[in-house]
């Protein structure tokens, strides 16, 4: 609950973005990137974002606070027959996550669409200041399906992802370790926002609450607790 | 009516759907850990085994049952009155207490993973090769321990089977490897009974396949240098209380008197905790932390470390206590100690400045690897080398089978005890 309520200080900036909504956004279709929506083929729209997550104070040993901003880079391009193309880039410079996969769009009406999808990313984390030397890689699968209703100015999305390890390798100085080959992970469920900002942008907002046992931003942190942890995330975003 | 509508986009009930699912999510990362108790009375119609039965029947097993809850294969080891079995499978251990009734010889207690809540009863019966536990006859490649586990406090019915496969080599009861703990900590400090950094945790630490402990040394405001890890008093370590913030802030009377860690105990002084591990424990090795801020009391904790070292002399207890510098501020403060040369230290930093302030001790991070021809080069000057912390499973397995180090400091004891001791 000490996790929620320190993501909740950050509210009011929430509410401060929305209020900057300018008239003439209002009654556009919002370009999103989150909400289950059918693109024309090969028509593509990125975003850029950042992400700020409560680690479990087991893992970071002094009172959880925000202390990982990720900075979230993303594409989506529409392809035939209702599928969608996406990939994120999400780096806080010691750890990289890449993320490719596809998702296929059913719209049961004009308002209440669903999705269901694959990813597979390659993570990747370097860590050799401050007297370490450590690196990591590994690759994660996420199938995901997704709800979303579309008010109008103001859509809402409710995506349920699974997380599963393929494969994870750790190299300190020059002793290698392979682990975790196709384990399951744990889930995460995300409830995102999105309206349009200011002329053709579009903002987006989510909390992300995730439950796993390895979630990739903690790795510097070295946990070898074997249990889950509820992990939340608050992520804004700007579609351009 | 721009501004109006603006108002009304914050009123859009959608908002606060949001936040009343924020707000509901009060999913808890607290652990719901038990310590599953007997209460059948069985042991109290036994007798106590000797110390020479205890010894004929430590060793290697093999697990002819229950493999896939325990591995292949365990080390089965005595620790005063308490047996402990290490199985390297989930960094899994059993802790327990047994004795002898007729010619049979019971035993009962717990198994558990170190590294997460599971746990459970369990109980062990030997029958075959009791006669040569019990000094009777026969041998030890007889001795069959036959018993049964099961979750938390329930009756345990699946069955474990430990067949006795050699001794543990003498060489390694008596080589000087040490097995840190690393401040006590069983991982969290919900996983074990007893808080870390206190003297109730030094007191049953070789249960779990310690010989050394590391702990974490500050100085309180009027000096007086005591044992706590985190930077503040916080949840993970005290019960709610009046005090917060730095402990550093507060007298060590303050803390002693107005601080609970989260098992009940008391804020130790290093000076009561090193008086208690040398009076009342077997541990060889004790690794005094010294935190950034215990920087004015270095002199301090010098003294009563080795104040408790001449309290050992005088008991002829065998055991190293070594003052540890971890950061470049504390190496200069050090600097300015008279006659620093002659203070028994551990040096964290690098192999230079080891040199520099004649630590017997160097204690590198594991992220660096094995260091192989640092540590020889240590070795060849009489000095010795412990890496930290080290948690992970198999990156223990491999420092351990590849490295050259003397010792490890580490959350699982029970996991590197299986490894040397299985050798």
């Amino acid at each position: 609950m000490i996790h929620i309520v320190k993501i909740l200080k950050l509210l009011p900036i929430v509410i401060v973005c929305f209020l900057l909504t300018p008239y003439t956004a209002l009654g556009q279709k919002t370009k999103t990137l989150d909400f289950p929506a059918t693109m024309s083929p090969y028509d593509w729209r990125l975003s850029l974002g950042v992400s700020s997550i409560a680690m479990p104070e087991d893992i970071v040993l002094e009172t959880a606070s925000i202390r990982w901003p990720l900075i979230r880079f993303a594409a989506i391009m529409g392809l035939p027959s209702n599928f969608i193309l996406d990939t994120k880039i999400s780096t806080e410079i010691v750890t990289n996550h890449f993320e490719l996969g596809s998702r296929w769009i059913y719209e049961f009406n004009d308002k209440l669409h669903a999705d269901a999808g694959i990813d597979f990313a390659y993570f990747f984390g370097r860590l050799e200041q401050f007297e370490y030397n450590t690196k990591i890689h590994g690759w994660f699968t996420y199938p995901s399906v997704a709800l979303g209703y579309d008010f109008g100015s103001l859509t809402v999305t409710l995506r349920g992802s699974l997380s599963y390890i393929n494969s994870l390798s750790t190299i300190n100085g020059e002793v290698e370790s392979n682990s975790e080959e196709n384990r399951f992970n744990g889930f995460f469920y995300r409830v995102s926002l999105e309206q349009p900002f200011y002329k053709f942008t579009t903002i987006g907002l989510a909390f992300q609450m995730s439950y796993l046992k390895l979630y990739y931003p903690e790795w510097p942190l070295f946990p070898a607790i074997d249990r889950y942890y509820w992990i939340p995330e608050l992520q804004i975003w700007l579609t351009l | 009516m721009i501004f109006l509508k603006k108002m009304l986009s914050i009123f859009n009930p959608v908002n606060y759907i949001i936040v009343i699912i924020l707000l509901s999510n009060g999913c808890s990362n607290d652990l719901d850990v038990i310590f599953p108790e007997w209460d059948n009375g069985l042991l109290n119609s036994t007798t106590p085994l000797t110390n020479e039965m205890k010894a004929r029947f430590e060793g290697i097993y093999n697990v002819e049952q229950g493999s896939d809850q325990f591995g292949n294969s365990v080390v089965v080891k005595w620790n005063g009155d308490y047996l402990s079995i290490y199985t390297g499978k989930n960094t899994g251990y059993f802790l327990l207490q047994g004795g002898k009734l007729d010619s049979t010889i019971y035993l009962q207690g717990l198994w558990r993973y170190q590294n997460n809540a599971e746990t459970g009863l369990t109980q062990f019966s030997m029958t075959e090769g009791a006669d040569y536990v019990l000094g009777n006859s026969g041998d030890s490649s007889g001795i069959k321990l036959k018993g049964t586990w099961g979750k938390n406090q329930n009756t345990p019915k699946e069955p474990v089977v430990l067949k006795f496969i050699r001794p543990i080599k003498p060489e390694l009861l008596t080589n000087k490897f040490y097995i840190i703990t690393h401040h006590g900590s069983g991982g969290g400090p919900e996983y074990l009974q007893q808080t870390e950094n206190t003297i109730e945790i030094a007191k049953i630490i070789e249960r779990y396949g310690a010989n050394g402990f590391e702990t974490d040394v500050r100085v309180s405001k009027d000096g007086i240098p005591f044992l706590y890890h985190d930077n503040t008093l916080n949840p993970r370590l005290v019960q709610k209380g009046s005090l917060i913030g730095e402990p550093e802030k507060y007298t060590f009377k303050e803390l002693h008197t107005f601080v609970r860690l989260i098992h009940g105990e008391q804020i130790p002084s290093l000076e009561a905790w090193l008086d208690a591990v040398v009076t009342e424990t077997n541990l060889e090795f004790i690794y005094v932390d010294c935190k950034p801020t215990a920087q004015p009391g270095l002199a301090t904790i010098a003294a009563i470390c080795e104040a408790a070292r001449q309290k050992a002399a005088s008991l002829n207890r065998d055991i190293q206590i070594y003052m540890a510098i971890t950061t470049d501020d504390l190496f200069n403060a050090f600097l300015a100690l008279p006659d620093y040369q002659n203070i028994p230290t551990i040096c964290e930093l690098s192999p230079d400045k080891l040199e520099q302030i004649n630590s017997h001790v160097w204690s590198p991070r594991f992220t660096e690897g094995t260091q192989n021809s640092e540590v020889a080069a240590l070795h060849s000057e009489g000095r010795i080398a412990i890496v930290w912390t080290v948690n992970i499973p198999s990156l223990m397995e491999q420092y351990f089978q590849d490295g050259i180090f003397d010792g490890m400091l580490t959350d699982y004891p029970t996991l590197l005890a299986y490894y040397y001791y299985g050798q």
